[in-house]
């Protein structure tokens, strides 16, 4: 899938905001794929709320951040996590 | 070394520069920044002093001061001569106003690179005589030393001035009008003098020191010097003057700079010396430069500014060590193969990679910042997310502190002329905010891109948290 498209009929338009919702990253690192994110703006934004308020949290999900991820219902594909925080 | 004293026969000069704040009187206290005081404005300092004349200089330590009572503060004064780049132009603009409106006021004079961008918007919109474009020290006072010999004083824009007349001030102006690096408004035309060359790296040399005794002592956490101009590059967001022509002092020039700004570092509060070179480690001397310094100033901070292909070069990261480096300012950009490449950077990912990985190796991972820059005219979400990955990656490998800033279309460079901005764009500051402008400059990243963007980096910051980063 190209990266960067917003894909519609996801179910993730909410707000209304159809594909502009829809967020699909690709980040490379060193020219391999390290993180694919699809997933909704809210619910990124409520992840990231989370991580910036809650200290236990935070904590939990550098342990694993690709289960985190998934209850968010983001896609982390493939992850290439190393949190060597 | 021992500046000549001032002929009290020889008219007085104020220099100023504006903070960037932009200042209403009576309005609440906006913050002075305070890193490093403004270079060109004692660099003239030194060279009007050397030519006899006596200068005040007002940076942006006073400016607040000067400001609240400009009339008493420019009395007696020949000229004023106000130094400006983009961000500090709303202020020289008020300034240059208020000055204009004077009875018996001095002849204004317009300096640095945003006037010399805009020279006949800059006369037009502050009321000024004339603009010097480009550098500064030979044209000031050859201007200076033009209007002293005329024997005549500006009658000023409120009248009631010293009795020399408009027809006298009409011949300074016809007088200035032929001068290479000047630009006048003569009889209602706008008035061109022809270009006047950089300045060599010999001419750059023989200069007289900067004036460091004016600098306020307490206020500013660095002291500036100098070593060389430009860059051999001309990277497309770039609006420095010299882009495609770097020009090296010559060694015994830097070392007596050196000397001289370490005499004076106890006036700033950190006593770091910031070497305002837009590359210093493009100097072809760098590495005796670092060994000078590692000999006889090893414990003084340093803050300078590199390329990553210079920090390739045999030998130079190992002197730069030697030395108490502070900051070592690298300018990345992008994170991408092909944005490195329309910037026109001139390095790979891979030679910045190495060069970020010498510096660790040598000790100096933590004076290292890199700076990135997201938004170019071309970007969308996926190249600003791959060059904030790329710069948390790096970061976790070297141990730098990653800097992330939006693009701003600064006048002068090959990306914003091709915006075809107005001169007045710049008047105020709100041109950094402004909604058309931003669409204009990032036409394929909208508000939600933007916002699309700042959660994807808060959540990779989360996965980097051991990564320093700023933006």
């Amino acid at each position: 899938m190209p990266v960067g498209d917003r894909e519609r009929g996801q179910g993730h338009n909410e707000r209304g905001q159809g594909d502009k919702e829809r967020v699909d990253l690709e980040v490379r690192e060193n020219g391999q794929v390290r993180l694919t994110i699809h997933t909704t703006l809210n619910d990124l934004a409520e992840l990231n709320k989370r991580l910036a308020e809650d200290v236990v949290f935070r904590r939990i999900f550098l342990a694993d951040p690709a289960r985190i991820l998934a209850t968010y219902g983001i896609t982390a594909d493939p992850v290439v996590f190393s949190t060597s925080a | 070394m021992v500046q000549p004293s001032h002929d009290p026969g020889r008219p007085k000069v104020i220099l100023l520069t504006a903070p960037r704040d932009q200042f209403e009187p009576g309005a609440q206290a906006q913050p002075v920044p305070r890193n490093a005081p403004t270079m060109a404005l004692y660099y003239l300092a030194g060279i009007l002093r050397a030519a006899g004349y006596g200068v005040e200089a007002i940076d942006t330590a006073g400016y607040r001061a000067f400001m609240l009572d400009p009339a008493t503060r420019v009395a007696g004064a020949l000229a004023i001569g106000i130094s400006a780049n983009t961000m500090n132009w709303p202020g020289a603009l008020r300034a240059a106003r208020a000055i204009a409106g004077l009875p018996g006021r001095p002849w204004i004079i317009l300096g640095g690179l945003h006037p010399t961008l805009f020279d006949e918007h800059a006369l037009d919109a502050s009321g000024a005589d004339f603009v010097v474009r480009g550098e500064g020290e030979v044209v000031l006072p050859a201007l200076l030393d033009m209007i002293a010999r005329s024997g005549s004083r500006h009658s000023g824009g409120g009248g009631g001035g010293d009795g020399s007349g408009e027809g006298s001030r009409e011949k300074v102006m016809e007088s200035a009008a032929g001068l290479a690096g000047v630009t006048v408004r003569v009889g209602g035309a706008i008035t061109r003098g022809p270009d006047r060359p950089s300045l060599s790296p010999e001419e750059l040399g023989a200069m007289p020191l900067p004036a460091y005794d004016l600098i306020p002592t307490g206020f500013y956490a660095t002291i500036p010097v100098e070593a060389s101009r430009g860059c051999r590059f001309s990277c497309g967001f770039c609006s420095i003057a010299g882009r495609r022509g770097h020009r090296a002092i010559p060694f015994d020039n830097v070392v007596a700079r050196i000397r001289e700004v370490a005499r004076h570092r106890g006036r700033s509060t950190g006593g770091t010396l910031l070497f305002v070179d837009d590359c210093f480690t493009a100097c072809p001397d760098m590495i005796r430069i670092a060994e000078f310094i590692a000999a006889e100033y090893p414990n003084v901070p340093l803050a300078i500014e590199a390329r990553a292909d210079d920090l390739l070069r045999p030998g130079l990261v190992e002197a730069l060590s030697a030395c108490a480096v502070g900051v070592v300012q690298v300018g990345v950009e992008c994170g991408y193969k092909d944005g490195l490449r329309r910037v026109g950077k001139g390095v790979t990912l891979e030679k910045i990679e190495e060069a970020c990985q010498r510096l660790r190796d040598a000790g100096l991972a933590r004076a290292l910042n890199a700076a990135y820059i997201l938004g170019f005219p071309w970007e969308g979400t996926r190249e600003v997310v791959d060059t904030v990955c790329f710069a948390l990656a790096l970061g976790r490998r070297t141990g730098y502190l990653a800097q992330l800033a939006k693009w701003a279309p600064f006048p002068g460079s090959r990306f914003t002329d091709a915006l075809g901005l107005p001169p007045d764009t710049f008047d105020t500051l709100d041109w950094l905010t402004d909604e058309d402008i931003r669409a204009k400059a990032t036409p394929h990243l909208d508000a939600d891109d933007w916002r699309t963007v700042s959660e994807v980096t808060r959540l990779l910051k989360f996965l980097y948290s051991d990564v320093r980063v700023v933006g």
